[in-house]
């Protein structure tokens, strides 16, 4: 009887009060760790970002020209630069893996980071590389070129290997745009200067539907692209957690020039 | 009773202590103060950022064809935050301050470890000439040495408090920073920058009473070692072509004869007269541009024949801008005389005839505007004794009556490179005085005998080593080499190894550009004992697809 009375155990009401304290101990306690793993999952992005551009900037100085994108579309490059046979023109139904030298990339505006080739890290089993949620950071590089002094007529510039040198360094990008919304109301740096945009889609990457009118934008295969403060869904352009590094032409030519590779 | 209290209160308490406790830590991890060396390390890699950023500008600006001032450092944004992180017009001289112009630049808004964003200090390098000898007009001082810059890139901190501080410290403003509405309207530089605003002079670091500003700067040198691989660049894309160009057109079209003018002798390169000389084939390049005195091509005398009983010569003058003729009609017709009309020093200059210029105007007994004479070019003559040139032309009157009076006017020979879209930079901003010019004598107005013939007779030509494998070593006709900056160790004195780079044998190419007159010429990878940059013609490159590109003949 004795026994009996020590097992007792708690109240109803006590196991009540308690359950409640608990749970909103831990209600709070996971939501400033989710905010931490978000913060913490944007910096490691941010950092991957920054890696892939210096990837594919070493890349240039080795290869003389900028890596095409890696596609996964109708040929699977599986983290490798996919060309079109064609030397110019849209590429249609014949695309390749193999280098091709006169640079006319299968897609300049959308695809990967093609991380095989230029050995950028982490990647997924298919050979992309990935941001911290697992998705495939994209990569765009400039097709069009403007103000060369020596007119390379319809070459690739950046991409075919050796024209950067051949037609000089007063050649500059003049396609890709990167603005503050989709419909281009202003710019995020002037025209003519990115040669290269890296970039991962965010959190949302991988969810159908989630995407804003700004983050859309960066996925419809078109040279316009958004770079902006991150936003919900309630704000002009959608949904936005998009993060991009965009990198100057400026820039490639000096990391090229110092390494002997130009002029 | 007892037995109901057996310690369930207390393990419930403890539960919730070390419950909260965790919540506690987790939230305060989020929230954790950075501390002053993150902050720190932060701003050094954001100006660091910011240097290369501005640095790969003005390089990729520089190398434009299109840029008149190649060298010029961008303006930085506007006080009145009209256009964020564009570029805004700034005054050619004074101490300029604003932010950081990250979006003209193609990068991201670049801020410290404060979140304030960098802001940028320049002076000068905005009007021609710009050049290696341009005076950087900033400073910054650093353990006690002073170090001329040409751009500040300063990273403004939090705001401070320095109103109170006793006494003075020459450069820095008594400024309480501290005030609203300081990032609106149009900013206020001394309510984000303590030091150096109106001096141009910045201490690094500054003495921590009055200043937490944190600054990088671009010194001449990095300036200059930046932009020299652009300028080398235009040379071989654009100032080679355009002396090739006075060589196989213009010469021919003006004078009668192919050839690059002869090299004035190799000197002290700022005061050097550019001048021409008789049988000198290399030195510094013919590219004086005054027009009188012992450079002068001005026309100094004139003929003229072919009257054909309709015109009676009248006097000829000279003025400030070419020589006038003036004529008369004797009987009513169309006249088409031939004028002869010579130069001194043509074979040493780039200098041709622009007959557009060359005018008629009936000046009674009815004056009338003047306009373009119709004008036939005749061969004209260089001397290969004396370089003097003669114009010959043939020029046709309209229709006239007798007793009008006609005044034809010839200006005095115009600079070629000066009016060449593609030369003009050069010496606009005198890169002339930076560079050695040779020609091989059978390029020049005196070839006597010796022949340079790419792709047949060589036998006269320039030699250059070092060049890519899609351009023959041994045919060149034209050879300028960019002087780079001094080498540590060197000034810029009145010896051509002060400029062109002695023996070097560390380059790849084993490099020696210094011995005058060997007609011999290396172009070699830039190393820290040699900095050559050379152009020449003949000069081919090979696209992607094993293509020959010429960028010069």
């Amino acid at each position: 009887m004795q026994l009996k009375l020590a097992q007792r155990g708690f109240s109803l009401v006590e196991l009540a009060v308690t359950l409640a304290i608990v749970a909103l101990l831990i209600g709070g306690a996971m939501a400033t760790l989710s905010s931490q793993v978000e913060t913490r999952n944007n910096d490691e992005t941010a950092r991957r970002l920054h890696a892939a551009a210096d990837a594919i900037v070493a890349f240039a100085i080795v290869n003389r020209r900028l890596p095409c994108p890696a596609r996964f579309a109708a040929t699977h490059s599986s983290g490798l630069e996919s060309f079109c046979t064609a030397a110019t023109g849209t590429c249609s139904g014949s695309e390749t893996t193999t280098v091709q030298t006169h640079g006319n990339c299968s897609n300049f505006y959308d695809g990967f980071v093609p991380a095989v080739s230029v050995g950028a890290s982490p990647v997924d089993d298919t050979g992309f590389a990935v941001d911290a949620w697992g998705n495939r950071l994209r990569y765009a590089v400039a097709r069009n070129k403007a103000g060369c002094t020596t007119s390379p007529g319809t070459n690739h510039v950046f991409t075919a290997e050796g024209n950067m040198r051949t037609y000089g360094v007063g050649c500059r990008p003049n396609d890709l745009d990167v603005c503050t919304t989709a419909a281009c109301a202003a710019r995020v740096v002037s025209q003519d200067t990115a040669v290269f945009v890296v970039f991962s889609t965010g959190k949302n990457g991988a969810i159908t539907g989630a995407h804003g009118a700004d983050e859309a934008e960066n996925i419809d295969g078109d040279a316009v692209f958004v770079n902006r403060t991150p936003s919900g869904a309630d704000s002009a352009g959608g949904t936005y957690d998009d993060l991009m590094v965009i990198v100057p032409v400026g820039v490639v030519y000096s990391k090229l020039i110092s390494a002997g590779v130009l002029p | 009773m007892r037995l109901r209290q057996r310690g369930a209160a207390l393990i419930l308490f403890a539960t919730i202590l070390v419950m909260g406790f965790a919540w506690y830590m987790v939230g305060a991890l989020g929230k954790a103060p950075v501390a002053n060396s993150e902050r720190e390390v932060k701003t050094a890699l954001a100006l660091q950022e910011a240097k290369r950023a501005l640095l790969s500008y003005i390089v990729q600006y520089a190398a434009r064809p299109d840029t008149a001032q190649p060298g010029q450092i961008p303006c930085p944004e506007s006080l009145t935050l009209s256009q964020p992180g564009e570029t805004h017009s700034c005054s050619a001289t004074s101490i300029v301050v604003g932010r950081f112009p990250w979006k003209t630049l193609g990068v991201d808004p670049v801020y410290d470890g404060e979140g304030e964003p960098l802001w940028l200090m320049t002076r000068g390098f905005r009007d021609p000439p710009i050049n290696f000898a341009t005076a950087a007009g900033l400073t910054v001082t650093t353990g006690g040495v002073a170090t001329p810059v040409v751009a500040i890139i300063i990273a403004p901190g939090r705001p401070r408090n320095t109103a109170s501080l006793a006494g003075t410290l020459t450069g820095c403003t008594k400024q309480n920073q501290m005030v609203d509405g300081r990032n609106q309207a149009t900013l206020v530089p001394a309510n984000f920058i303590e030091c150096g605003v109106t001096t141009g002079s910045i201490t690094s670091p500054g003495n921590a009473d009055w200043t937490n500003d944190r600054v990088i700067a671009i010194t001449a040198a990095e300036w200059a070692d930046a932009i020299a691989p652009a300028i080398a660049d235009r040379l071989q894309r654009q100032v080679a072509p355009a002396m090739y160009d006075f060589y196989n057109t213009t010469s021919l079209a003006s004078w009668g004869q192919r050839f690059f003018p002869n090299a004035s002798t190799f000197s002290t390169p700022a005061s050097n007269s550019l001048c021409g000389v008789v049988d000198t084939f290399s030195g510094m390049p013919p590219t004086a541009t005054v027009a009188s005195g012992t450079c002068s091509t001005n026309w100094d005398s004139i003929s003229v024949s072919g009257l054909g009983g309709l015109l009676s010569p009248g006097a000829c003058f000279l003025d400030a801008t070419g020589i006038v003729c003036d004529f008369s009609m004797l009987l009513p017709g169309v006249a088409t005389p031939q004028i002869n009309i010579t130069a001194p020093r043509v074979g040493y200059a780039y200098r041709y005839v622009d007959t557009s210029q060359i005018t008629l105007q009936v000046t009674s007994p009815v004056p009338l505007l003047p306009s373009t004479a119709t004008v036939n070019v005749l061969p004209g003559t260089v001397s290969s004794i004396t370089g003097r040139g003669t114009f010959r032309f043939q020029i046709t009157f309209p229709l006239l009556a007798a007793l009008q009076e006609v005044r034809v006017r010839i200006p005095f020979a115009t600079d070629a490179l000066a009016a060449d879209a593609r030369s003009a930079w050069y010496v606009t901003n005198s890169w002339d005085r930076f560079t050695y010019y040779g020609i091989s004598q059978a390029a020049s107005h005196d070839a006597a005998g010796t022949q340079c013939t790419p792709g047949g007779n060589l036998t006269n030509c320039l030699t250059v080593s070092g060049l890519p494998a899609s351009t023959p070593p041994g045919d060149k006709r034209l050879v300028l080499v960019l002087m780079g900056r001094a080498l540590p160790g060197k000034t810029w004195g009145a010896n051509l190894d002060d400029y062109l780079d002695p023996i070097d044998p560390l380059a790849p190419v084993p490099a020696d550009n210094s011995t005058a007159g060997d007609n011999q010429y290396t172009a070699s990878t830039v190393t820290a004992t040699f900095n050559d940059r050379i152009a020449v013609c003949p000069f081919k490159l090979q696209n992607h697809a094993g293509t020959d590109v010429t960028l010069c003949n």
